[in-house]
């Protein structure tokens, strides 16, 4: 009762304040640099992504090299930059209903 | 004439000691040289207690890399959870130290000065108390601008996560730094923060003002010299090199940044940074270190010291200790998040690097100070009287 207490204030907190678009982009960041900077694998990246995975998912294109991330009603792109040298960047941040 | 003879004599062998000379035979621009960890004549059943917590199973914190470097040469190098030698690792706060070797290029290149003031490159900063930030100030932690590294009601709230993964701050964010409340007068109150040298690589930047040759400053003037290949080097949407945290590259390339700095930004001939950086980045410490007055909820104020960048190990008044007891005074770090660690020691001659991947709680991270007692009780060095029993701090990155 008292986890699930602290789990819906947070949500609460989270919706209602600056902050909520910041797991989803921090997910997509984190975790495009991992897999296409460091060249690690998925079970790696997990393990090490694995606080920011709290509140929010992704998934993979390993093609273009992005990963999209959604948690707390906002979705992130972490892309690759066309130049891998300045490393991934976060890109088309929004509210996932739009 | 014999004492003009003595003194041309004396003359020439002090010249020759003035001369900056290279601490080590060759220079690691295309590769490491390796000898034996025996090389520096360590006891074997001590080191093995330094390899046995390093790599320890079982435990929270989690190395993937260990390396000791003496005399230029590698001694000791190992990993593990998947990383060699070829694999690149994130640098964390490593990025801050690799900042600080870009800005003294910067200065030494005359594309900026100690005492630029912010605003003349961010007018945003043209206010209040913010007009008197000089680069000095960015350099040293001691802006005043309001931030919180880790915020300490949790560290969700943590400025250093909202500059980075914010809507309203990500597409630029050394201009949304320069936007930010005061706190405190410039220089009086020592602040460690992400903002800092993330400002300062925003402010070389305006002052390059030519995205081509900004994009590739750190390459032509840092990394491509030291045959550092394997870096990356983030930017936000703006093109800002994002120099809080924004590096990535193996731990062989990041310890060339130690060997630079042992050899007074000196590489194989090149003097590459200005003669006095490394002491005015290592020997003097913060000055707003000295200001006694405590900040809420930053536990480690007035604990640690720190220089330019770089963390140091001396005795602050305030403090009783050295913050590392059982490395010698003279080391200066490199340090990041998750158990990032690099040691440089002038009087040893010395890098120690560790990269790693542990927690953000104090019993998830390895205990630096007892990595280098260790190692030291091996080299049969001992640093530490005895009387400098430490229970807290150095816990914070």
């Amino acid at each position: 009762m008292k986890k699930l207490f602290l789990i819906a204030a947070t949500l609460v907190l989270f919706n209602s304040c600056k902050y909520n678009e910041a797991p989803s982009m921090g997910l997509a960041k984190e975790m495009c640099s991992c897999l296409f900077i460091a060249n690690q694998s998925k079970e790696f990246c997990d393990e090490v992504t694995k606080e920011s995975q709290i509140m929010a998912n992704y998934k993979v294109d390993y093609e273009n090299k992005t990963v999209v991330a959604k948690g707390l009603g906002k979705r992130a792109e972490g892309r690759l930059n066309i130049n891998p040298r300045f490393g991934c960047q976060i890109h088309d941040v929004r509210k996932i209903a739009e | 004439m014999k004492y003009w003879a003595f003194f041309l004599a004396f003359s020439l062998i002090c010249s020759a000691n003035l001369q900056a000379k290279p601490k080590q035979d060759y220079w690691p621009t295309s590769a490491w040289k390796t000898k034996p960890i025996e090389s520096i004549g360590i006891d074997k059943q001590k080191f093995k207690k330094l390899t046995d917590y390093i790599w320890a199973k079982n435990v929270k914190y989690k190395t993937d890399a260990f390396l000791i470097i003496k005399d230029g040469y590698i001694v000791y190098e190992a990993y593990d959870r998947g990383h060699n030698a070829n694999k690149k690792h994130m640098f964390w706060s490593f990025s801050k130290s690799m900042t600080n070797i870009l800005m003294g290029i910067a200065i030494k290149k005359k594309i900026l000065g100690l005492d630029d003031y912010v605003h003349q490159y961010y007018p945003e900063a043209n206010r209040n108390k913010a007009k008197e930030i000089r680069l000095h100030h960015v350099l040293n932690m001691a802006s005043g601008f309001r931030f919180y590294e880790e915020h300490p009601l949790n560290i969700i709230l943590s400025d250093s996560i909202y500059v980075y993964y914010s809507e309203d701050n990500r597409v630029d964010v050394a201009a949304s730094i320069a936007k930010r409340k005061m706190k405190h007068r410039p220089g009086t109150q020592f602040n460690y923060g992400t903002h800092e040298p993330i400002l300062a690589m925003g402010i070389l930047k305006k002052a390059i003002n030519n995205k081509e040759k900004y994009n590739s400053f750190p390459w032509t003037e840092l990394f491509d010299k030291l045959g550092m290949s394997s870096i990356h080097f983030e930017q936000d949407l703006s093109g800002t090199f994002l120099g809080g945290s924004g590096g990535w590259g193996t731990a062989r390339d990041y310890a060339k940044l130690g060997l630079l700095m042992l050899n007074n930004g000196n590489w194989n001939g090149d003097q590459i940074l200005p003669k006095n950086w490394v002491d005015w980045s290592t020997k003097r410490i913060s000055p707003a270190l000295f200001k006694p007055k405590r900040e809420r909820g930053q536990r480690r104020l007035n604990v640690e010291s720190y220089g330019g960048y770089w963390w140091l190990n001396k005795k602050l008044p305030m403090n009783k200790h050295r913050p590392y007891p059982h490395a010698p005074e003279d080391i200066y770090q490199a340090m990041g998040f998750r158990g990032q660690t690099m040691g440089v020691i002038p009087s040893l001659n010395m890098i120690i690097l560790r990269m790693g991947s542990d927690g953000r709680k104090p019993k998830e991270k390895v205990k630096r100070d007892k990595m280098y007692k260790l190692l030291f009780d091996s080299m049969g060095l001992d640093f530490n009287p005895g009387k400098h029993k430490r229970n807290k701090g150095g816990v914070f990155l």
